[in-house]
Formats: C-alpha cells, sequence, structure tokens
C-alpha cells in the first residue's frame, strides 16, 4: 500500500512518524498519515489503540516525544497558535455546559477563539442551522437529548471556520436518527473543502463517510489506505457469525476449549461468536463440524462477507468495538 | 485573542457559572444566619460589650511634666479634657473624671479607680494604667481606639493613634499579677492591632489583639466572612477541576489559550468571587448588625490580597487532586472548615487558649481575620501592610507550588 498522502498532493494535514510513551506504555509508535481538502479520513481502531493520542497530538494538547504534525503547512510543535487557527476539534466527552443554552455555550467559546461580536453572531446563527438546533438555541443544554448534545459539542467544533475538523468518536452512545443527522453533516462539511480526521471504532461509519482509512493498534498503523483496498486485505475471509451461542457466553472453560481446537480468529461478545475463515467459505464444513462437537448450536449461523471488521479481526485477532483476545493469540 | 482578554473571558465564565449555581443564596443567606446566631448567642464573651453593673471608674490625667505652664502643656490638658467628655458620653460604661497622674495611678492600685487613662504630647500619647486582666481596661480601649480612629485632624494630632502595649509594669504587686498599660500613640508606624497575634496573647487574654476589642456581631461578621470567602472562591476554581473533567479544558486549549492563561483565568475567578462576597457582606452586616469595617482603601486591598491568597490555596488544591470535581470541591470543603476553625471563625479566638491563638497564627485565613479586625478598629494600609505582603507571599508561593504540581503532572500527559 501506498503513502497514505500519495493521493492528496496538497494535504491540509500531514502527520508524520509520530510516536508517543506514558511511563511503560507505549500509546503511538510511528503513527503517519495525512489528509488532504474535501476528504474525510477515518482513524479505525479498538479503545486504546492510539486514536484519542493521535488528535490530542494534532490538536497541539500533548507533545509527541518524537514526529511532527502539519496543518497547513504550519508546525504543531513549533507554530502551534498558527495551526490551531487552521483547527476545529470535537473531543469525545461532551465538552458542553449543560447549565447554559446552546447559543451560551457557543458564545463563550467564540470568544475565546477571538471572534468578534458581529462575525460570532452571524457564525452561531450558521453552526446553530448545520447542527439541527436553531429551534432549541436559547434552551438549556441539560434538556437536550444525547444526540442533540452530541451535536452542539460538533457545533463548537466548527467555530472560526476550521480548514481541518478534528472529530474524536463523535457518535457514541446517541440515537441512528441523530447519528445520521451527524454523519451527513460531515459529508457537507467536507464537500466545503474541509478536512475531517474521523476516530471512531465503528466501522460502518467509516465505511459511509470514509474515502481513505487508517487501522491502528496498539499505536501502530497496521493498515491504511483507500477503503477498497483495505478490505482487500481481508483478502477471501469471510466471518462464521453465531448469534448467542447459549452456555459459550457463561463458561469461559468451554470458550478457550474452543479456541484450542480452532486455529482461527475467534471473537466472543455479549452477543454472538464470531469466527474468521482466512480462506473462505470452503473452511465452513470443517468449523462447523468442531462448533457442533463443542456443542454450539448453529441457530441464525450466517456467513458475512469481508468488511473492516474482519480485516482488524484477522490481522490483530481483536475485536474493533471493545479489544476483546481472541483465540488467535492462543494458537499462534 | 489576547491572554488578558482569554483571562477575563474564562473568569466571567467563571463567574457566571457559580453565580448560576445558587451562590447569591448560600453565600448570602447562610452566613448572615450565621453571625445572626453566633452574634447572638457568644455576646457575654466579648469584653467590649460587657455592660458593667456600675459604670467603670475611669480617671484622666494629663502626663506629668505636662503639667507645667506653656502652650503643649495647655494642649494636653485640653485633650485629657477631651477625652474625659467623650468617655464620660458613655454613661453605661464608664465614669469618668480629671486628675493628676500620679494620684490616677495611685488610685488604680488602691482600687479607687478602675482604669487611668495618662495623657501626655509625647508618643504615645494616651497610657491607659489598669490591673492586669481587666475587663475594664480592655473595654476602654476599643471605646477609645473608636474615638482616635473616629477623630479628625483637628483633634490634637490623634489621626493616625492607635493603641498599643507597653508591657511595662506601673507599681502593681509583683506577685505574676503584672500591671499593664495600653498607650495610644500618634503617627506610630504600627497601631492598634497590628502587632504579631502571638506576640499580643503572650500579653495575656483581653489585651491588645486584634479580637480583644471587637463585639459579637462585629467579630463574626468579619470571621464567618472570611470563613465564606474561602467557600466562594473554592467555588469558582471547583468550575477548573469539572472543566479538566469534562473535556471542555482540551476543548478550550485546542482553542489557542494557553495552559497559563487557562489557569490564570481559574484564579482571578475564584478570587473576584472572594472579593465581591466580601464587599456584600460588607455591605449587608453594615446594614444590619451595624458593622463597621474601617478605613475602605486598607479594607480592598485586604479582601483582594486576601481572597488572592484563597484563590491561590484553592488552585493548590486543585493541581494535587484528581481532576474530579467532586473531590475538589469535598476536599476543599473539609480543608477550609478545618481552617475556619483554627483560624477563628469558627469559635472566637478569646475563649481560645493562647497556644492555640499563637499555633495558627500563620494561616491566610487567620491572617485576614487579624487584619480584617484591626481595620474594623481603625487600623489604616500602612497599619496593615505586614499582614498584605504576607498574604500576598503566601498567595505567589501557593501559585508556584501549584504550577510546579501541574508541570510534574504534565510530563505524563496533557
Amino acid at each position: 500500500m501506498g503513502a497514505a498522502g500519495s493521493r492528496a498532493p496538497a494535504p491540509l494535514v500531514a502527520v508524520d512518524g509520530l510516536r508517543k510513551r506514558f511511563g511503560a506504555t507505549v500509546a503511538l509508535d510511528g503513527v503517519s498519515f495525512a489528509v488532504g481538502p474535501g476528504e474525510i479520513f477515518g482513524l479505525l481502531g479498538p479503545n486504546g489503540a492510539g486514536k484519542s493520542t493521535t488528535l490530542a497530538i494534532m490538536a497541539g494538547l500533548v507533545r509527541p516525544d518524537a514526529g511532527d504534525v502539519h496543518v497547513g503547512g504550519h508546525s504543531i510543535s513549533r507554530e502551534r497558535q498558527q495551526a490551531q487557527r487552521l483547527l476545529g476539534v470535537v473531543p469525545q466527552g461532551l465538552a458542553i455546559y449543560e447549565e447554559y443554552t446552546a447559543w451560551q455555550n457557543l458564545n463563550y467559546f467564540a470568544a475565546l477563539r477571538g471572534i468578534d461580536k458581529p462575525r460570532r453572531r452571524r457564525q452561531i446563527g450558521e453552526i446553530l442551522a448545520i447542527t439541527g438546533l436553531t429551534e432549541v438555541a436559547h434552551r438549556k443544554v441539560a434538556g437536550f437529548s444525547g444526540g442533540m448534545k452530541r451535536r452542539l459539542n460538533i457545533g463548537i467544533g466548527l467555530l472560526g471556520d476550521p480548514k481541518v475538523l478534528l472529530l474524536d468518536e463523535p457518535t457514541v452512545g446517541i440515537d441512528p436518527q441523530s447519528r445520521r443527522h451527524i454523519l451527513d453533516s460531515v459529508r457537507r462539511l467536507a464537500q466545503g473543502g474541509m478536512a475531517v480526521v474521523y476516530t471512531t471504532h465503528y466501522m460502518e461509519e467509516v465505511e459511509y463517510l470514509c474515502s481513505r482509512v487508517a487501522i491502528i493498534d496498539r499505536g501502530r498503523i497496521i493498515a491504511h489506505g483507500p477503503i477498497d483496498e483495505v478490505r482487500a486485505l481481508a483478502g477471501d475471509a469471510v466471518v462464521l457469525r453465531l448469534p448467542s451461542p447459549q452456555g459459550f457466553m457463561d463458561d469461559p472453560g468451554r470458550l478457550a476449549a474452543l479456541r484450542r481446537a480452532l486455529p482461527l480468529p475467534v471473537e466472543a461478545t455479549a452477543g454472538e461468536l464470531r469466527v474468521v475463515l482466512p480462506e473462505g467459505s470452503r473452511q465452513a464444513p470443517e468449523v462447523i463440524g468442531t462448533l457442533q462437537r463443542h456443542g454450539v448450536a448453529l441457530d441464525g449461523m450466517r456467513l458475512e462477507s469481508p468488511n473492516l471488521e474482519t480485516v482488524f479481526l484477522a490481522l490483530t485477532g481483536k475485536a474493533l468495538r471493545d479489544g476483546t483476545e481472541t483465540g488467535k493469540g492462543d494458537v499462534e | 485573542m489576547s491572554a488578558a482578554r482569554q483571562v477575563g473571558a474564562i473568569a466571567v465564565h467563571h463567574l457566571h457559572r457559580v453565580l448560576r449555581g445558587g451562590a447569591p443564596v448560600w453565600l448570602v443567606v447562610i452566613p448572615l444566619a450565621l453571625i445572626y446566631v453566633l452574634g447572638v448567642t457568644m455576646h457575654g464573651f466579648f469584653a467590649a460589650e460587657y455592660a458593667p453593673p456600675e459604670p467603670y471608674r475611669v480617671l484622666v490625667a494629663p502626663a506629668q511634666g505636662a503639667q507645667d505652664a506653656g502652650e503643649r502643656a495647655a494642649a494636653v490638658a485640653q485633650r485629657a479634657v477631651t477625652i474625659v467628655e467623650h468617655v464620660s458620653h458613655a454613661r453605661e460604661y464608664f465614669s469618668a473624671s480629671l486628675a493628676a497622674a500620679e494620684q490616677a495611678r495611685r488610685a488604680v492600685l488602691d482600687r479607687t479607680a478602675d482604669v487611668a487613662v495618662i495623657v501626655s504630647d509625647e508618643e504615645p500619647q494616651l497610657t491607659i494604667v489598669a490591673p492586669p486582666e481587666s475587663i475594664a481596661a480592655a473595654s476602654l480601649a476599643h471605646h477609645l481606639r473608636r474615638f482616635l480612629a473616629a477623630s479628625g485632624s483637628e483633634q490634637s494630632g490623634l489621626e493616625q493613634s492607635g493603641l498599643e502595649q507597653s508591657g511595662s509594669e506601673q507599681g502593681f504587686p509583683p506577685s505574676g499579677a503584672a500591671g499593664r498599660e495600653i498607650q495610644a500613640a500618634a503617627g506610630t508606624a504600627a497601631p492598634a492591632g497590628t502587632a504579631a497575634p502571638a506576640e499580643s496573647m503572650a500579653a495575656g487574654a483581653g489585651t491588645n489583639t486584634p479580637w480583644s476589642g471587637a463585639g459579637a456581631f462585629e467579630y463574626f461578621s468579619i470571621a464567618i466572612t472570611v470563613m465564606f470567602m474561602t467557600f466562594a472562591a473554592h467555588s469558582a476554581m471547583t468550575y477548573s477541576a469539572q472543566d479538566r473533567k469534562t473535556g471542555a479544558y482540551l476543548r478550550i486549549r485546542s482553542m489557542g489559550v494557553s495552559r497559563g492563561t487557562y489557569l490564570a483565568g481559574g484564579v482571578v475567578s475564584a478570587a473576584a468571587i472572594g472579593t465581591a462576597f466580601a464587599l456584600t457582606m460588607a455591605v449587608v452586616t453594615g446594614a444590619l448588625f451595624r458593622v463597621d469595617w474601617g478605613d475602605p482603601v486598607a479594607w480592598f486591598l485586604m479582601t483582594v490580597t486576601g481572597a488572592a491568597s484563597i484563590a491561590a490555596l484553592s488552585f493548590c488544591i486543585m493541581a494535587v487532586l484528581p481532576a474530579n470535581p467532586k473531590t475538589v470541591e469535598s476536599a476543599g470543603g473539609t480543608i477550609y472548615t478545618l481552617l475556619a476553625f483554627l483560624g477563628g471563625s469558627t469559635v472566637p479566638l478569646n475563649i481560645m487558649p493562647d497556644w492555640f491563638a499563637r499555633l495558627f497564627a500563620w494561616l491566610p485565613n487567620r491572617r485576614m481575620l487579624d487584619a480584617f479586625l484591626a481595620i474594623a478598629q481603625g487600623a489604616s494600609v500602612q497599619a496593615v501592610s505586614g499582614d498584605l505582603a504576607a498574604l500576598a507571599g503566601i498567595a505567589a508561593a501557593l501559585l508556584a507550588a501549584g504550577w510546579a504540581v501541574l508541570a510534574v503532572a504534565r510530563k505524563e500527559g496533557v
């Protein structure tokens, strides 16, 4: 796979060889990518993979041990203020004041950003329209739904007309309707020429939004490039999915025995059991036989085409959503 | 946007949040209720408010040597008459008359007078002679302080006078009951109540400590105000901790606000809310309890410096603790409640043992209490300059300590 920046001749953001260590923990180990204008770049990985640390360094909040980030040509290490002027940051947490109205929240952050009053009024109006909060602009945020709060959280990141928007898991814990509204808004922003870096562990969001993606695990980018190319890394692999096989979720002993018997990535979550078949469906009969011998009921079983989650599972042996270790490590 | 404007925006924002958080109720109603209850119930513990069954017998005398002929002697005699008239005005407490100096001293020794006031034209100008532990002397000292503070420049140069303890004995038996003198000095640099509290206490209860001349409502208005200034300032700092918890801090930082600017905004807001609270209390207690807070300039400087020292302490607490607003809030509440007790805000210092008052005299809230009491009793800016310098030093040291703690933490993250 080629360098991420090769498709964007004049990237707005260039991340180059970031390394960061917190005590004995290596948070980032040589992370590099670039994002051009109008592009939505997905940073995909499980919790603790290094996504938020990458974004924190890009936003100028954490100093890297090595490497640098350039935003619009300005080094975040040496020209932080110039770089930050081009950035809009949407943190993972709800960085808003619930005792204030939406308008008051936007006004406060706009003042800190140094936007003068006439421009501030115009921008706040625009952002309220983009986020669909115009009608409730003067209501206290405490009374907002989770989705409305998330939209306001994003809206604040749009203050100051940033050229680059950093979104850190912006759709966590919200209803599907609000999620769709947010995703569509992000698309529209990119269509206006904004470069967007979007971190999530929801692969379906990345597939919906992003033209290019990087998969990060334990501080390292294990795959990146256009989505189709990354997806192709799964090769012929398919995923065998079994919804909530009885007994397995409550019995670690039975799951361990199955993992020993199946030399394949196996992921168990609260909802289902997933087995990656790297050589495709031709491996299915053998796997099904093994499952039956271990007493797994096959009701609701289905085979699924490879997607980004399959790639991640195949490459790391872990689930994207919760980082559950699988049997792959046990057998290798 | 300039850093100063960012500091202002952050400070105003925190202030706004404190005010919206119900502070006007808990920061006014509760302290006033406490002042009222304590003022009423602790009334009997304050010498200045003790009404004797019979008025104290006071003899006012020109000093020996000043009785000679000449303009100076005439001025001293006139001053003595003025003091007699003034003291006699409070008929409920004092009955005053003129006497010769030696006669007045002898009368105190013979217990035919409770207190003698010796007037001279040299510094110190007034000397109170009384037996040890004399409540009459404490009461008279309080009364005279008020008189001196209220005197204009035309009144024989008493405008800047205050009371100091001489520590000398005046012929009282050496059986451990040393006599004492309280003197009024014109134009001295360290007037009423500004001696180090430890020294004041060493001279015995009811002597020239800042609290010895205060009434119950005056004492508790000041003490409870100091106590709640700490709570008010800390409430603003708690919002800084909340920002660190929610991610608002990171968002603000990502908008080009430096760490120092953000923290300065928090400290300024804490100091501002402390000052605003003190101003409110000064006005309200003045109206409700007739508390005179003294020289407005000295009061203002002490309020701002004291609030800054408290804000710095809150900053330090926030820096040391994890970025959890509930932890910061509860830790601050515990620390400031303890400081209020040790610093004489909840239990008056005149009923605590000497060692207690001496041991905790260095606490910032205690410094504020002493200085506010002294100002209320007539001390000028110059008189409390030592306290102002000490509090400014404490504020600087605590800010530096908090900053150092955060710098260490920064190495591990943001």
